[in-house]
């Protein structure tokens, strides 16, 4: 196994229609200790940006699961830290609902009512989350004109190599460019740059993925056209 | 020419340099120089990837091997030591599609079997 293979995840399942997130009051007042956290806001925006289309079955990694306990029926945990910070939410087909935020190892006997408490929360008891206000986020900036002709230089470059072109294949097959960034960070001179930031600057991932394919297809042709050409015998032999 | 590549709304000096590899012509300086650069940055950049992907599976096989020895049977689930490093390095593994061994399968059943059941009883239920 190589190296890009290994850092691409594999494609995520077509996309459903896009969740709105809401959330309680209380998770609004459990959140604000973790504002100042940015691996925990991080993490938080990952899982919403995973959760508003992924199948409500699909797990976000290792750290999420289902109650299983009848009370909790329907209630979902992600232990943004295992064992410790512990985030209780609900997906239904139009919403994601985020209820508390709980720090294990502060929990007491106060929250013996947490599943009376869960039981009445009503659609009234939600109001609209939006994580980038919360926390102050800022939009990126995205690609110059000059560096996404860069990308699309690179695209070509890897096409037209053996190797390269292999991981592209991966890439497409996948529908993830994870193993691929180091190409397009080094083509736009960009360290930093992030995928999400990449994909909107072509409009969003199935045209970038439409771009891999015509370069792959453009190169493509000529090696078959080669190849059929050699496999054709230049002589009849009678 | 149909036996030449379509470059699609590629730049001219990137035709250039892949014709240029094509047909097995010289290099200019710049050229060279710009293709040095690149594989050393691949490099260093794959080395990382590979470090990083080593590092997962030692911690894998740390955790496993004390799963593995009873070390964690009557801890509380949620003081086991580097577990919440060792799910992360876990999903990554997974996500490289690599196959999941039937021991780690049991393993992630028993810490979300005793995770689920530890929080349960702390929420009350």
């Amino acid at each position: 196994m190589r190296f890009w293979e290994i850092a691409s995840p594999p494609a995520k399942a077509v996309v459903q229609p896009n969740r709105s997130v809401v959330a309680t009051r209380r998770f609004l007042k459990d959140l604000k200790p973790f504002l100042g956290n940015p691996e925990v806001i991080k993490t938080l925006r990952d899982f919403l940006a995973f959760r508003k289309t992924a199948k409500p079955t699909e797990q976000f990694g290792k750290k999420d699961a289902p109650f299983t306990n009848d009370k909790m029926r329907g209630f979902w945990h992600l232990h943004i830290v295992f064992g410790t910070i512990i985030l209780i939410y609900q997906v239904t087909p139009a919403e994601v609902r985020l209820i508390a935020i709980i720090n294990h190892k502060l929990l007491d006997v106060k929250n013996k009512n947490f599943p009376n408490w869960l039981e009445s929360l009503t659609t009234e008891d939600f109001q609209p989350f939006d994580i980038d206000e919360i926390s102050g986020h800022e939009e990126p900036e995205g690609l110059s004109q000059d560096q996404k002709q860069a990308v699309r230089d690179e695209l070509y470059s890897m096409a037209s190599n053996t190797e390269e072109r292999q991981m592209l294949d991966f890439a497409l097959k996948r529908q993830n460019i994870t193993g691929l960034m180091p190409n397009f960070r080094f083509a736009t001179d960009d360290d930093k740059l992030d995928p999400n930031v990449l994909l909107a600057a072509f409009g969003n991932q199935d045209s970038f993925f439409k771009l891999v394919s015509d370069a792959l297809q453009n190169t493509r042709m000529r090696e078959q056209r080669r190849l059929l050409d050699r496999s054709r015998p230049r002589h009849r032999l009678i | 020419m149909m036996s030449q590549p379509i470059y699609d709304g590629v730049s001219e000096a990137t035709v250039n340099l892949l014709e240029a590899k094509r047909l097995g012509l010289p290099l200019t300086e710049d050229q060279q120089a710009k293709q040095n650069r690149r594989a050393t940055y691949l490099s260093e950049q794959r080395k990382v990837a590979a470090d990083h992907m080593l590092a997962a599976f030692t911690l894998i096989e740390q955790v496993e091997t004390a799963f593995a020895s009873g070390a964690y049977d009557d801890m509380d689930i949620f003081d086991v030591p580097k577990l919440d490093a060792y799910l992360d390095a876990v999903a990554v593994v997974e996500a490289s599609g690599a196959p999941m061994p039937p021991h780690r399968k049991m393993i992630l059943l028993d810490i979300q079997r005793r995770s689920s059941a530890l929080l349960e009883q702390k929420l009350g239920v």
